[in-house]
């Protein structure tokens, strides 16, 4: 009997852990059932109308005349494909911004060039170019106030291109000649005499030799240089000018919220997406306070913490605001093509603690194609990322932005049901999406 | 010196309450951001569009007068702000380009990257640093 007894009470425990286990289901993993239609207020069309896609996206920056130019996106397409761009000859601005991959490189963290006399490793992640250029600030920490500024950072970078100055300007200037004066007719009387070079020289390498020869030339000699590879900034931010997300099936679900009688909206997103969305511009998840616009990003910069391995003194904004600043390719700078309309740069904060580790809001426009995930590639997946905004832990920094979100884990399915349907083509042209084959060898001045 | 709260009268909790009910179109209407502050001096806030937009760079007009119609006219103008709420300061550091005529001044560099409810702070000096006016614009930035 008692055996028995002793039975019926382990089965009794068993089947209230089982029931206390689907309760806890239904009420986490499952939305409520409701199956009514979801209804949206006058200030949440008005949010979501913020949030579509401009009928025409045109990438606009002052400090680059050549920006909307044909000629320029030509050399640029040209240049962004070719790998004699770099030091070693094997890597393009294409080996991480691949376009099958939305122009970024599936990688926490990118490849690093082969001929690097560098030991340290790469610590940000490669974020997608398409739709750079509608951004203000460039780079993780904003260290670039322009596309073509930005440009310029890889091709020196010794983990990147680990080229230097000299090599880039007199290959850009021997292999595309012709389309270099084409795009940029007025340069010629300004060009360097190459031939009275030396082959190597950069103020930012590594190689002290390098570093010498840069020393060693005139000021007019630098300049005369740093104009070449402005303008190899430009035609490759001309090129990049013209990779932008298309309509969204979010983007066509707005367009049929705005009209009273269709009722195709509901097909565009399912219910799931949909209240995905409508957390998205709650107050509760707060997505809307960075992710706004139609790029859904600020462009600002914020402290997520999402990595504890971070010296929040030293990075982030408050170390890319100094380097901007810096920076002789800056749109305040001699090469710039609007030097008095730096507003940005001119009203951006320099200190405070808002600065420190904060990084760059991305759009997620088509986010679910470029994990992984933040500035350091810290998350593999959408999910994982909600589920650490959900969290929220400070890593035991004094400033923290991110508040716990307390969702149920079927609200966090929602809302990343939602950033999906932010999947979209490229409005773009497939000819700019593979290199031009084979590459047409200019005749140069030196072969001539 | 004037606080903060007590700057905003009864005339402008009129607008608040008007700005927090209206739709959402003209939500943040700026021509109605006329305010006293506990000494009676004058504010208001002028802008090139209706309303302040969203990430962008942009230029307020800040006029002051006192109770008489006076401009508070030679005085350095600094500004403050942010979301208190959030708790984080403006994204950018406004400065005064020029006093355009007297007792308004043209501030430039102004950036609001979020929407929600802002506040913004003028404070004026004059030249030994004692506070001759201030006042707090509160605002509803949505779309």
């Amino acid at each position: 009997m008692s055996s028995s007894l002793s039975l019926r009470l382990k089965l009794a425990a068993l089947l209230l852990v089982a029931l206390a286990t689907l309760v806890l289901l239904v009420l986490g993993l499952q939305p409520p059932i409701n199956q009514a239609r979801l209804q949206w207020s006058p200030q949440e069309r008005a949010m979501l109308n913020s949030l579509r896609l401009p009928k025409r996206l045109q990438p606009r920056d002052p400090s680059n005349r050549f920006l909307d130019s044909p000629a320029a996106a030509q050399l640029g397409h040209q240049l962004f494909f070719d790998k004699r761009l770099s030091g070693a000859k094997d890597m393009a601005c294409a080996t991480c911004h691949i376009p099958e991959r939305y122009f970024s490189d599936g990688r926490p963290l990118p490849i690093v060039a082969n001929n690097t006399s560098l030991s340290e490793l790469p610590t940000r992640h490669t974020p997608t170019v398409v739709g750079a250029a509608l951004h203000r600030w460039q780079f993780w920490d904003g260290r670039a106030d322009s596309l073509w500024a930005q440009a310029l950072g890889p091709l020196e970078n010794p983990l990147e291109h680990n080229s230097d100055r000299l090599a880039i300007v007199r290959y850009v200037l021997n292999e595309y000649r012709l389309s270099y004066l084409q795009v940029f007719p007025n340069s010629e009387v300004t060009l360097p005499k190459l031939e009275r070079l030396p082959e190597h020289g950069s103020p930012l390498s590594p190689i002290a030799e390098y570093q010498t020869n840069w020393q060693q030339l005139s000021s007019e000699q630098r300049s005369e240089i740093n104009h070449v590879f402005a303008n190899i900034g430009k035609a490759l931010a001309a090129y990049q000018a013209k990779l932008l997300p298309d309509d969204s099936r979010f983007d066509r679900f707005v367009d049929g919220l705005n009209l009273p009688t269709d009722n195709r909206p509901q097909s565009y997103l399912d219910q799931h997406e949909q209240a995905g969305l409508k957390l998205f511009i709650s107050e509760q998840a707060g997505c809307i306070q960075c992710h706004n616009g139609p790029l859904f990003s600020n462009s600002d910069f914020q402290a997520t913490l999402s990595s504890a391995d971070i010296t929040p003194e030293r990075e982030g904004r408050i170390a890319g605001i100094a380097l901007a600043h810096a920076d002789p390719f800056n749109c305040r700078g001699i090469y710039s093509d609007a030097p008095n309309s730096c507003g940005e740069l001119d009203f951006a904060k320099v200190d405070g603690i808002e600065l420190q580790a904060a990084f760059k809001v991305p759009g997620l426009r088509n986010v679910a194609k470029t994990a992984p995930y933040m500035h350091d590639g810290g998350f593999a997946s959408l999910s994982e990322v909600l589920h650490y905004y959900n969290q929220a832990p400070t890593h035991g920094f004094s400033h923290n932005e991110l508040q716990p979100l307390r969702l149920l884990p079927y609200q966090l399915k929602q809302l990343e049901s939602f950033l999906v349907a932010l999947n979209s083509e490229l409005i773009t042209d497939a000819y700019w999406l593979t290199p031009l084959l084979p590459l047409r060898k200019e005749i140069t001045h030196e072969h001539s | 010196m004037p606080t903060i709260k007590g700057a905003l009268g009864p005339g402008f909790q009129i607008v608040l309450f008007y700005l927090l009910l209206s739709n959402a179109s003209h939500a943040n209407d700026f021509s109605y951001l006329r305010e006293r502050d506990t000494n009676g001096n004058i504010w208001e806030v002028r802008l090139a569009t209706a309303s302040p937009p969203l990430n962008q760079i942009h230029s307020w007009y800040i006029s002051a007068f006192s109770s008489e119609g006076r401009p508070l006219t030679g005085l350095t103008l600094s500004i403050s702000g942010g979301m208190r709420a959030h708790g984080h300061g403006l994204p950018t550091a406004p400065k005064v380009s020029a006093e355009t005529s007297p007792g308004i001044y043209q501030v430039d560099g102004f950036k609001f990257q979020m929407w929600g409810e802002w506040q913004v702070l003028s404070e004026l000096t004059d030249q030994h640093g004692n506070t001759v006016g201030s006042h707090e614009f509160e605002f509803v930035l949505a779309p």
